[in-house]
């Protein structure tokens, strides 16, 4: 009797091995989504798959892209599929990108398609694509062995740390786009011709469509606000000669006081140790200059900041989630959101930069 | 060995199981209602219910449930009784096999027919649940130790990911000046109720102490704490409800830099699918054993003793079976009128020995 339901117990485990999967050949995999807008229906959606291949010596880079228009997107899927010999598998999707045009409308319909799909990781990095975002799964770096990789390691930050780039993973942006008081970003990546991108910008949405491109300048400057350790370099002018010093650490925080009389204040504080890295003239660096160079830093910093804070809230987004932050400190739930979308335009910002350079580098 | 060891397993198994499926769901339901107050009152009632539950059966040692009963009961009212918590285990096994089916089917493997993803489950589970008492725990024991380190692990590397929204948290605090709800309370309280298995499980471990019962109140209240406000730094206050099986989600979203596997997902995947084919094997074998114990008794092992476990084991998997035709909210329906029954069906069998420790105190004190 034993026997007999254990030799049944094997049958069935060997059951369990096979079941339905398909080997590695007979499958093909989405490694970028691009949704646009299309030009007869709603969306454009373009896949890039990666051909899997056996020796890993002899890799190059195998990939090809196809394109398809429908009014859902996973009808334009289900009709790619009847154009590829093998099995469509997103399991390894990591990048999603939306076309400018469809992302000045509406994103919300896509992120709720990415979430949703349950084959689809929640940390998928998703971002704009200008002109198109089938131009920018069209760029093939030199560099690049495994197709998209660049675009992924870019955009993960597992490869080049540029202070320009903001990742931002699915489920970042599901819940900036549903949280009160905190406004979604998206990087935002440029194709250049077949064989580059850029990706320094940062867009800003409201909860539905972006709002405002954030320039390079001031992209770097949002990092600098919201992730710690930024490494990046800041300019600073005393008299006629022109530094460059670079953050070896960087530390930004800030504080909403709203106890005191008048308009309440956004206050932050942001702490940069660094290193002189660049000299526009052959001054020698000495204690005293140092001193200056930190101070002139400091004002140029806190300028510079001050201006994209006034720019965002002129624009009244709220991606440093102040809205949030409001709420954490009060109480009276029922009535805070319409507090603070009442001080939201009298609101007063300040920065305080407080920019220590330690060292001239190797050279005085 | 120290016995008492075993009822700080089965707690802490029922504890950690508590994120699969119903408990966060519950109480992220109720998150801007009394989820917090409530996490905080089923703290205290939790470890009140563990601990009067775990001395007064400690006062009867190496006897079953039933063979309690039996020292105060008529015989017409102990069978009813057992069959309704027998019910009650059988329940509890396989509301965690469905849940647990839906999430591979929906996590890890979408091609795979549910037929033999449950099937797979449920073969392993009677098997394993046929084991004599002490082997299940010895294997429960075991197998925690090899899956407490990855849940560990998920959970910190879950806090301290940078992009957790600590002000989300944050938020949802100012929320917790609500007066505690029924439904949340027996949510949470849920976290608390491995004890429970100890009905069965008393027999095998004579030595058996409550002994610090302040440690079960702070690692349940950790426990749920956890449970409750993870979710929200990863999915906001508000995305959260979104989210079906929240706990799931959570662990899809942290990305491991440095390890051969990128997703934290399967990581978790895997812990718990062991965890909950444990708990399984556990509560069945507990169902099975309040079961036979109905029929009359014959001499050690014998044939019909395996056809009896292997009829009720067949027909709790029946009943499995026939319930994978719920839909995601039917399932989700049953889930809370479970966790309603259970926690009445301990309530009053916490009054039960109450009255049996009474009686047999009387006896003895004339």
């Amino acid at each position: 009797m034993r026997k007999l339901l254990l030799y049944i117990g094997v049958v069935l485990l060997c059951l369990t091995t096979g079941c339905e999967y398909k080997d590695i050949d007979r499958r093909i995999f989405v490694v970028a989504i691009g949704i646009d807008s299309g030009e007869a229906e709603d969306f454009k959606v373009s896949l890039k798959l990666a051909i899997p291949q056996g020796e890993v010596t002899k890799i190059d880079e195998k990939m090809q892209i196809i394109t398809e228009e429908s009014n859902s997107i996973s009808e334009a899927l289900r009709l790619m599929k009847s154009r590829v010999e093998k099995e469509l598998d997103y399991v390894h999707c990591k990048s999603l990108i939306i076309g400018e045009g469809l992302a000045g409308r509406d994103i919300r319909h896509v992120l709720d398609w990415a979430v949703r799909r349950r084959d689809i990781q929640l940390i998928l990095n998703f971002a704009v694509g200008r002109p198109e975002a089938l131009d920018v799964l069209k760029v093939k770096p030199p560099s690049e062995r495994i197709p998209s990789n660049s675009l992924i390691m870019a955009m993960s930050g597992q490869g080049t740390e540029s202070p320009f780039i903001a990742s931002v993973y699915s489920y970042q942006l599901m819940r900036d786009v549903y949280e009160q008081g905190k406004d979604p970003i998206l990087p935002v990546i440029e194709a250049e011709g077949e064989t580059q991108f850029r990706i320094d910008k940062i867009a800003l949405l409201d909860k539905q469509k972006v709002q405002l491109v954030l320039n390079p300048e001031e992209s770097r400057l949002f990092n600098l606000l919201t992730r710690p350790d930024l490494r990046t370099n800041f300019p600073a002018r005393v008299d006629d000669s022109e530094f460059q010093y670079y953050t070896e650490s960087s530390k930004s925080a800030y504080k909403i006081i709203s106890s005191e009389p008048g308009a309440p204040v956004v206050r932050y504080k942001i702490k940069i140790n660094g290193i002189v890295e660049e000299n526009s003239t052959q001054e020698l660096i000495t204690h005293n200059l140092l001193e200056q160079i930190s101070d002139a830093g400091e004002e140029a910093l806190e300028q510079s900041v001050e201006a994209l804070l006034e720019k965002i809230k002129k624009k009244r987004l709220d991606p440093f989630g102040w809205g949030l932050r409001y709420g954490t400190r009060h109480w009276n739930n029922e009535t805070e959101a319409e507090e603070w979308a009442a001080l939201f335009p009298v609101l007063k910002l300040e920065v305080a930069a407080d920019v220590r350079i330690k060292y001239s580098g190797l050279i005085k | 060995m120290n016995q008492s060891r075993y009822v700080y397993w089965m707690f802490l198994m029922n504890s950690l199981l508590n994120i699969l499926n119903f408990v966060p769901r519950e109480l992220l339901d109720a998150r801007f209602r009394g989820a917090q107050t409530s996490i905080l009152v089923a703290a205290v009632l939790g470890t009140a219910f563990l601990s009067v539950f775990t001395i007064l059966i400690a006062k009867f040692p190496g006897k079953s449930i039933q063979d309690i009963l039996e020292t105060a009961l008529p015989k017409g009212l102990i069978i009813p009784l057992i069959i309704m918590f027998a019910s009650l285990w059988c329940v509890a096994g396989l509301i965690t096999i469905l849940s647990f089916v839906d999430i591979t089917m929906r996590f890890v493997s979408p091609d795979t027919g549910p037929g033999i993803v449950i099937i797979s489950f449920l073969v392993l589970v009677c098997f394993c649940a046929r084991m004599d008492s002490l082997s299940v725990l010895y294997g429960m024991e075991m197998l925690l130790a090899i899956i407490l380190p990855l849940i560990l692990y998920a959970i910190i590397k879950a806090l301290v990911n940078p992009d957790f929204s600590w002000d989300s948290v944050l938020q949802i605090m100012t929320y917790s000046a609500h007066a505690p709800d029924l439904k949340s309370i027996a949510a949470a309280t849920f976290s608390f109720s491995g004890y429970f298995n100890l009905a069965i499980f008393n027999r095998v471990l004579p030595k058996m102490k409550m002994k610090h019962s302040w440690v079960y109140a702070v690692n349940g209240l950790a426990v749920l704490l956890l449970t409750f406000y993870v979710p929200i730094g990863y999915f906001g206050t508000i995305g959260v409800e979104k989210h079906v099986y929240t706990w799931f989600s959570t662990a899809d979203s942290i990305r491991i830099d440095t390890f051969l596997i990128e997703r934290m997902l399967f990581i978790f995947y895997f812990a718990y699918l062991t965890l909950s084919l444990v708990s399984v094997t556990v509560h069945w074998h507990v169902g099975k054993e309040l079961l036979t114990g109905l029929f009359p008794r014959k001499q050690a092992k014998n044939r019909s003793t395996g056809w009896q476990e292997l009829a009720i084991l067949g027909m709790f998997s029946g009943i499995t079976l026939i319930l994978m035709r719920l839909d995601q909210y039917q399932l989700n329906e049953f889930g809370v009128v479970f966790l309603y029954a259970r926690w009445f069906g301990e309530l009053l069998m916490i009054m039960l020995l109450c009255y049996c420790y009474a009686v047999a105190y009387r006896r003895r004190n004339p």
